[in-house]
């Protein structure tokens, strides 16, 4: 019978000019200095190498807190450790993924990327032109080989050969009577380029939507508007290359928000889901449209996104001052503090006369006590509502100019308002109840509450294009790990009246496959090249059997 | 009455991957069992027949011999016996052909309770999605629990193409660890979910990246079994012996193991990607450097780095380390970043 043998192959696959490892130490001239840096960045070591950093500089990126993650945290850490903090700010730690060191890493990989992928696409267009590649002389070193003799003529072995060879998808190059050279699995390396353009592609992408997009939030208490301008925003990041007049003037009021929480278990109040009813128009004097905003939910309107991202509470209050005029009267959002809504906020009251009154404090939607810390909210949501207030009266600072936090008083021109005794004074409200300022400053009511949502709107450009391009490197991904490169000869050799028939197979995309230390054959190498080779010869054998009398063994 | 099902389902459950895990302690004790077996066989053989030459050397020819055997179709020498029947040695004696069919028949147990050990934790896994009506794995218990299964499933359904049999003892281990931190550690009961997790995308993404996890875990596994065979390689030249002997040679469990990687890091990227589309959806962007995904970023770069240098000339030897690396930051991405980091995904720990 005939026989496989899987063996050392002496064959090495052509090196690729990017995997050139230039070791001359012999002074450079400039030109060639240059084209050495460039195989050096190029090749695939150094891409392993920036491959690592790249990880390894992610690293305190998850670490530290992000500016643009989670600013609140930076600013605490700031607080907490101000020496290190100014180390961590030189380096850019606060800010990794936009910090210079890290663009650079990945600028560097890019181009060596590129600067390995482009060369490379070209050979592999010529070669997709190009034909298979002639018989080597000495099949026998391939990994995989098989020969045997038969009485079939040379030129019956090499057509028969074709046939099959063409019929599992082979680019056949037949040389009649003499041998076939076949190749397949172009795919493969096509699927490889088009993987690290893909990768590209995303980068660009990124660009694009850092460019020409925009990103703003904005606090809706229910019951209000929002219209889309900048002025609206409480914050707002838009691109070098977008422009405001590009905001798309929708405007949209919150109708009603809905939130439930879990009541029991251990995950006791989780919230479950929260929805706002919205009600907007696309552009001024356009008819109203209503949708159910929710998480996962988004509205798209006029290319942009809005995205329900929080919840919190707004406590009604009405202020009246000194002179018994109402100075303020309304909602006023608080900050949520933790999972259970623990919200604090001020009050600002420009318009009290005799003078402008302020109240600092903190709204629980349930409210306990707790005997160690005092009123606490026991659950998320608004069963027991109360605030807790302190008061002050003076200047509030809203005239200087400076611009103030909504969430803070600017202390510097109010003095706190103390009972008789000299402690200071607070007041614990509950829906309905008023109290009156020590020196007869006026009096607050707590007349309930609304809820407030927080709001994203957002267009980004590059979403689209990232999206392509992700798909696209998907693709090549597979491709490349799928598709298996092989090259296949079959050689048919008269000899005293007979034909040697030898077929011997390559693969091209296996690089432990190829040149082997040692002959132990891997266990799961039923190995498909072997298994390919063979199944080849079997074929042929069929039509060209081997002659008894001399077993073909090489 | 449909909250007492839920419940009954849900203590259902906990009961089936109780069971798996006393089960898969079973099997861990009869895979124990055959490697002793085969490792006192290998002692005795070592010793009964010093005069063949490098024993190293004849044990590539008779892996050649079964490479013949195999490649011609001749399942009658018991290919599905794989690496153990390659190694095994016809002249080894009375003694040992006893040892060696003890070895075979502690094999047979460990696999057929790691079957059943697999059933349960499917049930298991099963009732755990209908007493909480939705899929289960949207914590990290859950996501063990079901990590584990496709696990154990993709190594009794690869078993034999791969010939994984000489893994049994370090896997059945490594899944009885992470059965055991499921049901002591991470442990929750059923419960609803956040909003931003009520999405179909919950499905695609984390099932892609449970899978993936499972088959990076096996690969993870292969690799380490491959950098002590080439150690072992490298520095006996005598007839192995110990238990390491009864590996496959080290570049066969290399291929494995890349075969392995090569098939869990496109499923990787595709919940990377997925993941990205559903922030998008839940947040606005799609892509935050949320810690979470940090690390998902980061494991993605080191298992490209670990593809990569498998073509990179010089650093093949050290690809199944840099596998344990990447596996390493997958790992970390679950109980490091959970535990330890506040972030958006921080819910899936507690
Ligand atoms: C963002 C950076 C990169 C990533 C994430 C990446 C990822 C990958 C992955 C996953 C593979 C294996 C899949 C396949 O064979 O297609 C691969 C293969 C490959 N990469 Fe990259 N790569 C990057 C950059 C580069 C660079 C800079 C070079 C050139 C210097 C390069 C050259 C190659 C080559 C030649 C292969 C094919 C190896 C083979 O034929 O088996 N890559 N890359």
């Amino acid at each position: 019978m005939t026989q496989t043998r899987v063996r050392d192959a002496k064959h090495k696959p052509a090196q690729r000019a990017h995997r050139g490892d230039a070791g001359e130490v012999a002074p450079l001239r400039p030109l060639e200095f240059a084209r050495w840096a460039w195989r050096q960045l190029t090749s695939m070591r150094t891409a392993l190498v920036l491959l690592f950093l790249l990880a390894l500089a992610s690293v305190p990126g998850s670490l530290i807190p992000q500016r643009s993650v989670n600013p609140v945290e930076v600013a605490e850490f700031i607080r907490a450790n101000p020496t290190l903090a100014t180390w961590y700010e030189r380096l850019g730690l606060f800010d990794v993924f936009s910090s210079p060191w890290f663009a650079a890493i990945y600028l560097a990989l890019m181009v060596s990327l590129l600067g390995c992928v482009i060369p490379r696409s070209v050979q592999h267009w010529r070669l997709v032109r190009s034909r298979p590649p002639a018989a080597p002389r000495h099949l026998d070193r391939l990994p995989a080989y098989r020969t045997w003799v038969t009485e079939a003529a040379p030129g019956d072995v090499t057509e028969r050969a074709t046939q099959e060879l063409r019929r599992s998808g082979y680019r056949v190059e037949p040389r009649a009577g003499v041998s076939v050279a076949a190749e397949r699995g172009y795919l493969r390396e096509v699927g490889n380029l088009g993987f690290h353009l893909a990768l590209v592609a995303v980068l660009i992408a990124v660009a694009v939507g850092n460019l020409f997009g925009f990103r703003g939030t904005v606090l809706v208490v229910e019951g209000n508007g929002f219209a889309n301008t900048v002025t609206q925003y409480d914050g707002y990041q838009a691109g070098r290359l977008f422009d405001e007049s590009q905001l798309p003037p929708f405007a949209l009021t919150v109708e009603d928000f809905h939130v439930r929480f879990e009541t029991q278990g251990e995950q006791r109040g989780s919230v479950r889901e929260f929805a706002a009813k919205v009600s907007y128009t696309t552009e001024p004097g356009a008819p109203e449209q209503t949708y159910n905003l929710r998480v996962n939910h988004p509205l798209q309107v006029d290319g942009s996104q809005v995205h329900l991202l929080g919840h919190g509470y707004a406590p009604r209050f009405t202020v009246r001052d000194g002179r018994g005029d109402v100075a303020f009267s309304g909602p006023v959002p608080f900050l949520p503090q933790d999972g259970r809504f623990s919200s604090t906020g001020v009050i600002k009251v420009p318009d009290a006369r005799p003078e402008q009154l302020g109240f600092q404090g903190f709204f629980l939607p349930t409210a306990v006590i707790d005997p160690q810390r005092g009123p606490v909210s026991a659950f998320p949501d608004a069963l027991r509502p109360a605030v807790y207030l302190t008061a002050y009266h003076g200047d509030l600072g809203l005239d200087s100019g400076v611009p103030q936090s909504v969430y803070r008083l600017d202390m510097r021109g109010l003095k706190q308002f103390r009972t008789a005794s000299g402690d200071a004074f607070r007041v614990a409200l509950t829906p309905g109840q008023e109290v009156t300022l020590p020196g007869g400053a006026g009096t607050i009511s707590f007349d309930g509450y609304a809820r407030w949502v927080n709001l994203q709107i957002s267009r980004n450009p590059g979403e689209p294009i990232a999206l392509a391009a992700a798909g696209l490197a998907l693709g090549g991904l597979l491709l490349s790990l799928v598709v298996r490169r092989r090259r296949v000869w079959v050689r048919a050799t008269a000899a005293r009246g007979r034909t040697v028939v030898e077929v011997a197979g390559l693969d091209r995309s296996d690089p432990t496959l190829a040149p082997r230390r040692d002959r132990a054959a891997p266990t799961d190498a039923r190995n498909d090249l072997a298994t390919e080779i063979d199944t080849l010869a079997t074929a042929l054998a069929q039509h060209a059997p081997p002659v008894r009398e001399e077993p073909g063994c090489s | 009455m449909q909250l007492i099902g839920s419940l009954a389902l849900a203590s259902a459950s906990d009961n089936f991957v109780a069971g798996a895990t006393i089960v898969m302690v079973l099997a861990m004790l009869a895979h124990a069992a055959e490697w002793a077996f085969i490792r006192e066989r290998r002692t005795a053989d070592a010793l009964a027949v010093p005069a063949q030459g490098s024993g190293r050397e004849a044990e590539h020819d008779r892996a050649d011999a079964a490479q013949e055997a195999a490649a011609q179709g001749a399942e009658a020498l018991g290919s599905h016996r794989g690496a153990v029947a390659v190694l095994e040695r016809p002249d080894g004696g009375d003694d040992a052909t006893g040892r060696s069919e003890r070895s075979e028949t502690f094999r047979r147990i460990g696999i057929a309770l790691t079957i059943l050990a697999t059933g349960l934790l499917g049930l298991g896994v099963i009732s755990r999605g209908l007493a909480a009506e939705r899929v289960p794995w949207s914590n990290l218990y859950e996501f063990a629990i079901t990590g584990s299964f496709i696990l154990l499933t993709t190594y009794l359904v690869t078993l034999r193409r791969l010939g994984l049999w000489f893994l049994s003892l370090p896997l059945v281990g490594f899944v009885l660890v992470v059965l055991g931190l499921a049901v002591t550690v991470l442990y929750l009961p059923v419960s609803g979910l956040i909003p931003a997790l009520q999405s179909y995308w919950l499905v695609i993404h984390v099932s892609a990246a449970v899978t993936a996890t499972a088959v990076f875990s096996l690969g993870a596994v292969t690799s380490l079994a491959h950098i002590l065979k080439a150690r072992q390689e490298r520095r006996v030249t005598e007839a192995p012996t110990g238990v390491l002997a009864n590996l496959p040679p080290a570049a066969a469990i290399e291929r494995i193991a890349y075969r392995l990687h090569a098939f869990a890091f496109p499923v990787w990227t595709f919940a990377l990607i997925a993941g990205a589309i559903w922030a998008a959806k839940a947040w606005g962007r799609y892509w935050g450097w949320d810690p979470k995904e940090t690390w998902m970023f980061i494991t993605w770069i080191c298992y490209a780095a670990y593809l990569h240098a498998r073509s990179t000339a010089g650093w093949r030897d050290k690809v199944s380390w840099i596998a344990l690396v990447a596996f390493g930051a997958l790992l970390f991405n679950l109980i490091g970043v959970n535990f330890l980091i506040n972030g958006l995904h921080s819910y899936s720990g507690f």
